[in-house]
């Protein structure tokens, strides 16, 4: 499992890495084109988007790995270990629950008008929308396995 | 329409969005106190929304993917990141900060009045707070210890100058508020110019102010050979602002095809000119900025969807109403603004702030006739201020972690930049030409 979880963090952070050279690549390719080409084109304003719109939730799901989403703390902060662990995982478990029943919509959406083709690249949207699900379905995994662990701590700071 | 049936049903139907409404709420701010990230606190929230009225939960998918489809001006912010990161990590920001040092070193406080300095030079280079207070700023906090000065005041110093970063452009914040206002990124940045300057040198009188009282020693003095020295050392890394700004202001390239040229420059004085940086690094540093691209972009999508609840159920217009039948003028509208803002900034994160609260005032904003664009300036300088106010000040947090110094001690030392950043936003708020002289001469 844990061999499992190294390889897909390794797949997570190249990935991320090559949609951030399709995003940079394709903005510069548009400035050359553009000013020193003349000759302005369409496609690497769509690709660049897409390649955004994939970074954005493969880099929500390394934040969700490494814990670093931004949360306010002030009243958290107050509570007892065991009380905070006790939010963690009650919270994880209702974030995860609601997460889940969105994706048979999502899937039905996806389905719905995931044929229809992209303007400028005429690549069906599928390609773009499905980026959805699997962000957060990597995000629902991720949460399950913080779930676990505090789960985890919090039997052993019974135990003490 | 007038058959008491329907008027029945109609009224149910009121009360069942209502209910949808006020529970959606009562989850995201249970959900904020709970400390589960605000991200997925507005994406919870807005799907219990759409479950209670029965909705297809496929406008989720729809909104968060698409929403970001012609918001192109947002993919300059990944770039700029990087940006800062490639300056953070090679030669760059010493050269800054040594240039900046030979300029004002020799004034009272020197060290700290460099620091401002070098922070405002690195201003124009990128558009975020934290990058400059853990790049330029740290070093500075660093000379500063050289100098004996005490580390909280050190600490204070380097936020409050932070702070300019995103007002002086480049800046994040206020490309996300174009994104939700429509006010043109351009004006935008030149309205920031003067108001950044001007934190600039409050910042510094205060320094001086202090220096004075406290008995700080003067710097070295640097003799002109030595000034022009640094100078040709820093010149091509002074260079950014101007190829960026005069690339923008020219016509040349949009905002986001600046913010790639300022990663190609920013490449191209590591590798070629400094010889300073190994591909080795680059993949992590990109690894980062995918990171917080991510965080930062999920956060975009969820005030995507939480701001289409918030739409469906026209709070804005509501409260754009509310505030129009209380006949305020538009001074006092913009009053009321700041004190909300500064309250809510010493809670909320800036980002939350500015996605969740501005769509909800801006109809409010314009039916008042107040310009965007010297609004928008506004909001981010006391967004700005939100992050060295306590408790919730995110550069506070960062300089207590990044120099191992008691947060106590810097907030006290941080509360008259705070002050004196809350005098400079009133001269903004009153004194709009000061925002908007800029953009009129050169927009």
């Amino acid at each position: 499992m844990k061999k499992l979880l190294e390889i897909l963090n390794l797949v997570e952070r190249f990935l991320g890495i090559i949609f951030f050279i399709g995003l940079f690549g394709s903005i510069s390719i548009q400035v050359f084109s553009r000013y020193i080409l003349r000759h302005p084109l369409t496609w690497p304003t769509e690709f660049s988007i897409y390649c955004y719109i994939y970074i954005v939730y493969i880099g929500a799901v390394l934040a969700t790995r490494e814990g670093s989403h931004v949360g306010f703390d002030i009243i958290y902060e107050r509570f007892s270990k065991k009380t905070r662990l006790l939010i963690n995982i009650f919270g994880n478990i209702f974030v995860i629950l609601l997460i889940l029943t969105t994706f048979s919509a999502s899937i039905d959406y996806i389905k719905l008008v995931g044929s229809i083709k992209s303007s400028a690249m005429n690549i069906p949207w599928s390609v773009i929308l499905i980026s959805f699900p699997i962000g957060m379905g990597m995000i629902i995994l991720h949460l399950g396995i913080w779930t676990t662990l505090h789960i985890r701590e919090f039997i052993l700071l019974r135990k003490t | 329409m007038d058959n008491p049936a329907y008027k029945r049903i109609y009224i149910i139907e009121e009360n069942i969005m209502s209910i949808a409404f006020i529970i959606c709420l009562i989850i995201f701010f249970l959900s904020f106190a709970l400390r589960i990230p605000v991200a997925f606190g507005m994406i919870i929230s807005s799907i219990c929304y759409f479950l209670i009225k029965g909705d297809d939960l496929g406008i989720i998918t729809e909104v968060m993917v698409f929403g970001f489809e012609d918001k192109f001006i947002l993919l300059a912010i990944p770039l700029f990141i990087l940006t800062a990161r490639l300056m953070n990590s090679g030669g760059i920001t010493n050269r800054i900060y040594r240039f900046a040092d030979t300029l004002v070193g020799h004034m009272k406080g020197g060290v700290a009045h460099g620091n401002v300095v070098s922070s405002i030079i690195f201003s124009g280079m990128t558009g975020s707070a934290l990058a400059d207070a853990s790049g330029p700023g740290l070093m500075a906090i660093k000379a500063m210890d050289d100098a004996k000065y005490e580390r909280p005041f050190s600490c204070a110093v380097t936020a409050a100058s932070a702070t300019i970063g995103p007002i002086i452009p480049p800046s994040i914040p206020m490309i996300i508020y174009s994104m939700l206002s429509g006010a043109s990124v351009g004006s935008l940045f030149l309205g920031g110019v003067i108001p950044g300057l001007v934190m600039g040198a409050g910042i510094m009188a205060l320094i001086y102010f202090l220096a004075e009282r406290r008995g700080y020693q003067k710097g070295e003095k640097y003799p002109l050979k030595a000034i022009l020295k640094a100078f040709k050392e820093a010149f091509l890394s002074l260079m950014t602002p101007v190829i960026l700004l005069g690339g923008i202001y020219s016509g040349v390239f949009t905002p986001t095809e600046a913010s790639a040229v300022a990663v190609l420059y920013a490449l191209f004085l590591l590798i070629i000119v400094y010889r300073q940086f190994r591909f080795k690094d680059l993949v992590s540093v990109i690894n980062d900025v995918v990171e917080n691209t991510g965080f930062l972009g999920f956060i975009i999508a969820g005030a995507f969807i939480f701001g289409h609840v918030i739409a469906l159920e026209q709070l804005p217009a509501v409260i754009a109403e509310f505030l129009t039948n209380l006949n305020l003028n538009k001074w006092v509208l913009l009053l009321l603004v700041n004190v909300l803002f500064l309250i809510l900034g010493c809670f909320l994160d800036t980002m939350v702030l500015l996605l969740i609260v501005i769509p909800i005032v801006l109809p409010a904003i314009s039916q008042a006739g107040i310009d965007p664009v010297h609004f928008g300036v506004v909001v981010v300088l006391n967004l700005m201020i939100g992050l060295i106010t306590p408790p919730f000040g995110m550069l506070l947090f960062t300089l207590s972690g990044l120099t191992y110094t008691p947060l106590s001690p810097i907030i006290r030392e941080t509360i008259p930049f705070i002050i004196m950043l809350i005098l400079v936003l009133l001269i903004c708020t009153y004194i709009p030409e000061i925002v908007l002289f800029l953009p009129k001469i050169l927009g």
